[in-house]
């Protein structure tokens, strides 16, 4: 049994190495955000009316573009405030957007688009905390077949085999012992997967991963890890996780958005990204993690992130970076382009000599 | 001179409408004087029982069935509740994990410093005053921030304020909790390298609880690995991360992904964590355990000595 396990690690990594070396323009554009923004008024007291004191508003998202192919895992990662589960909600239509378009497969959505029974079977997305994604009150069958319903797809035994199926598929065996129950009846691990099943079920063109695996427990932690590769190897299904953790990201992703208060500070292939970040967040975001070579990424950020009200002027992370002078404090930063694909926003860009220094 | 802190073969349940739960079963480690010690293990493992069985925290429906545990050679399970009180905060403080619910939403920070001190210190009020401004300095809090309240504070600072609280009546030992999992990655990274400068600052011992193996075993001297209620793996941490004896701490740290890992394998442990109503006779971790022979189902393994200060559980160390 050791072995049959070991040897699933090694499939699946050989696997990887095969997509990521294949010509990156060989698969189609599925998704384009452009210049999305997303603020939120913060609600005043009276006596702000009174004063007639200016509108307040939290920019959550302000200005992200970037592209998602399909059947390769996106990584949008950041600390909290960085604006990214917002950027997934803005996408599936949860929130509206401020401003800026989101194209799906070629189409501009619209508030009106998002609420099309269509869209729904093309674009899922799972939580942090499976035990909200599911109603208490219903077992995954009847949650299951409601999906099933709303997409107008088969008839009550089909939409029972193809409940069966997904959970089956992920990981949930035998599916039978598990579809009558309800969500208080599963472990955190086991209702993960069967959130991962509902998604499954329609076999989207695109799954946003919204921290799917940092409510888990170690143990289970790979498991649904694993999952996700292989649904993304088996069914070219693309991924979009959205995450804080840069050793899920190491695994899991072929290009890594990293942002920061909103806005993107880097993007590129993740591999790339990671191992030679220009952006100082990105290096401060990796030497934060455990267990790297400290003497390597001993880059500690400053503070803490600011807030979405008060943005700093000029680059966004001048507060925290040690490298910052007059420049970042008054200029927002351009994009640079450093490699195929990968670009960021900084004034004094890394190299790795300079964080050895 | 004897541990500071010593459990011996606790064993902690809980009483539920119609039966017992046991959630700590014959757990046994040692905390020495200026040492860090960490408590890691997945939820229901039982590693915050241990600390609130310390602390005499119990719920009302938990209590210590069997087993010592013994605070500067003081038996923490006996002792008159008086005594008790004294032990807390001057003895042991501890930093929990939640800090929004742990500050008062109503009182602003130095009122909570103030209370703590007027039940702990007889010293004068300028003596107080000075005891703030340490515990602050350590804990490297801003100390005009002792004049928020905790909505006005980010969550780094919350968790700096309850670390200087912690500190306040200079104990032999700090049991935090969790202290950084609510946190952002670097501010994590911040507070954590905080409290370990803070170990050579004071003569504090630290007992951290956590799930999180990083944290282990970047800051503590001594891991101790717990699985359904005992200790599945004990020793000097540089030791247990590079040679592993007990299956479930070998998988755990193969499942566990590692920023730069060039082979990208994640090896994942089969099955779920153990519910503790319904623990298998044997070795509680069989029906994850990948070497598992028939022996496993019938005794339960012992702790084995492996070398030094190391032991694991299992039939096959």
């Amino acid at each position: 049994m050791s072995q049959e396990i070991i040897l699933q690690g090694v499939i699946l990594s050989e696997v990887r190495y095969d997509i990521s070396s294949e010509n990156k323009s060989s698969t189609s554009e599925i998704l384009a955000v452009e210049d999305l923004k997303k603020y939120y008024p913060v609600r005043r007291g009276v006596a702000d009316l009174l004063r007639r004191s200016k509108k307040v508003q939290v920019k959550a998202i302000d200005g992200v573009s970037f592209t998602v192919n399909e059947g390769r895992v996106y990584g949008l990662v950041g600390e909290s405030g960085s604006g990214k589960t917002t950027t997934g909600y803005t996408i599936m239509g949860l929130e509206n957007p401020t401003s800026g378009t989101i194209s799906f497969q070629g189409k501009t959505l619209s508030a009106k688009e998002h609420k099309h029974a269509g869209l729904s079977l093309k674009l899922r997305m799972i939580f942090q905390n499976p035990y909200e994604t599911f109603d208490p009150r219903k077992t995954l069958w009847q949650t299951f077949s409601e999906i099933l319903q709303v997409a107008g797809l088969g008839s009550r035994p089909e939409r029972r085999q193809m409940s069966l199926d997904a959970l089956s598929r992920a990981g949930l065996r035998p599916a039978a012992s598990y579809i009558d129950r309800f969500p208080s009846e599963l472990s955190g691990g086991q209702l993960q997967r069967a959130a991962i099943a509902t998604a499954l079920v329609v076999e989207p063109v695109l799954l946003i991963a919204d921290e799917p695996v940092s409510m888990l427990d170690a143990s289970i932690r790979a498991g649904v890890m694993n999952l996700l590769l292989n649904l993304n190897r088996q069914k070219k299904m693309a991924i979009l996780l959205i995450t804080h953790d840069l050793s899920v990201a190491w695994y899991l992703c072929d290009y890594l958005i990293v942002m920061y208060l909103g806005r993107i500070a880097e993007k590129g292939p993740a591999e790339q990204v990671l191992q030679n970040p220009r952006h100082p967040y990105t290096a401060a975001l990796i030497s934060a993690s455990p267990m790297v070579d400290k003497a390597k990424w001993n880059f500690v950020a400053k503070g803490e992130v600011d807030s979405n009200i008060d943005l700093p002027k000029g680059c966004r992370f001048h507060p925290r970076c040690p490298f910052a002078t007059d420049i970042c404090r008054e200029q927002e930063p351009a994009p640079e382009v450093a490699g195929d694909g990968w670009s960021y926003w900084c004034h004094h860009p890394l190299s790795v000599q300079k964080l050895k220094n | 001179m004897a541990s500071l802190l010593k459990v011996e073969n606790l064993k902690v349940s809980y009483r539920l409408r119609n039966r017992d739960l046991t959630a700590v079963n014959g757990v046994s480690f040692s905390v020495e004087r200026a040492q860090a010690v960490g408590l890691v293990g997945e939820s229901g493992s039982g590693k915050t029982t241990v600390a609130l069985a310390a602390l005499r925290l119990l719920p009302a429906n938990g209590s210590v069935s069997e087993g010592r545990i013994t605070f500067d050679d003081r038996d923490l399970i006996t002792l008159p509740d008086e005594e008790l009180s004294r032990i807390r905060w001057e003895g042991i403080s501890m930093v929990p994990q939640n800090s929004m619910s742990s500050l008062s939403p109503a009182h602003r920070v130095r009122t909570v410093f103030r209370d703590v001190l007027m039940a702990h210190f007889s010293g004068s009020e300028e003596e107080a005053e000075a005891r703030i401004s340490r515990a602050v300095e350590l804990a490297n809090f801003p100390k005009k921030a002792l004049e928020f309240y905790p909505h006005q504070m980010s969550g780094g600072m919350r968790q700096r304020a309850l670390i200087a609280l912690s500190l306040l009546c200079e104990p032999k030992l700090v049991i935090a909790d969790e202290p950084t999992t609510a946190l952002d990655v670097i501010v994590q990274r911040q507070i954590m390298d905080e409290m370990r400068d803070l170990r050579s600052k004071v003569e504090a011992s630290l007992l951290i609880i956590t799930h999180d193996i990083g944290v282990v075993s970047e800051y503590c001297d001594i891991m101790v690995v717990m699985y359904a209620g005992m200790v599945f793996e004990y020793g000097p941490t540089k030791e247990v991360i590079h040679d592993p004896r007990s299956p479930y701490t070998k998988l755990l740290l193969k499942s566990h992904p590692l920023l730069f890992d060039t082979t990208k394998e994640i090896i994942e442990i089969p099955g779920d964590p153990p519910e503790l109503e319904s623990i298998p006779g044997g070795c509680p971790f069989v029906p994850r355990c990948p070497y598992s022979q028939s022996i496993c189902k019938e005794a339960e393994p012992p702790l084995t000595h492996v070398s030094g200060n190391h032991f694991a559980r299992c039939h096959f160390v």
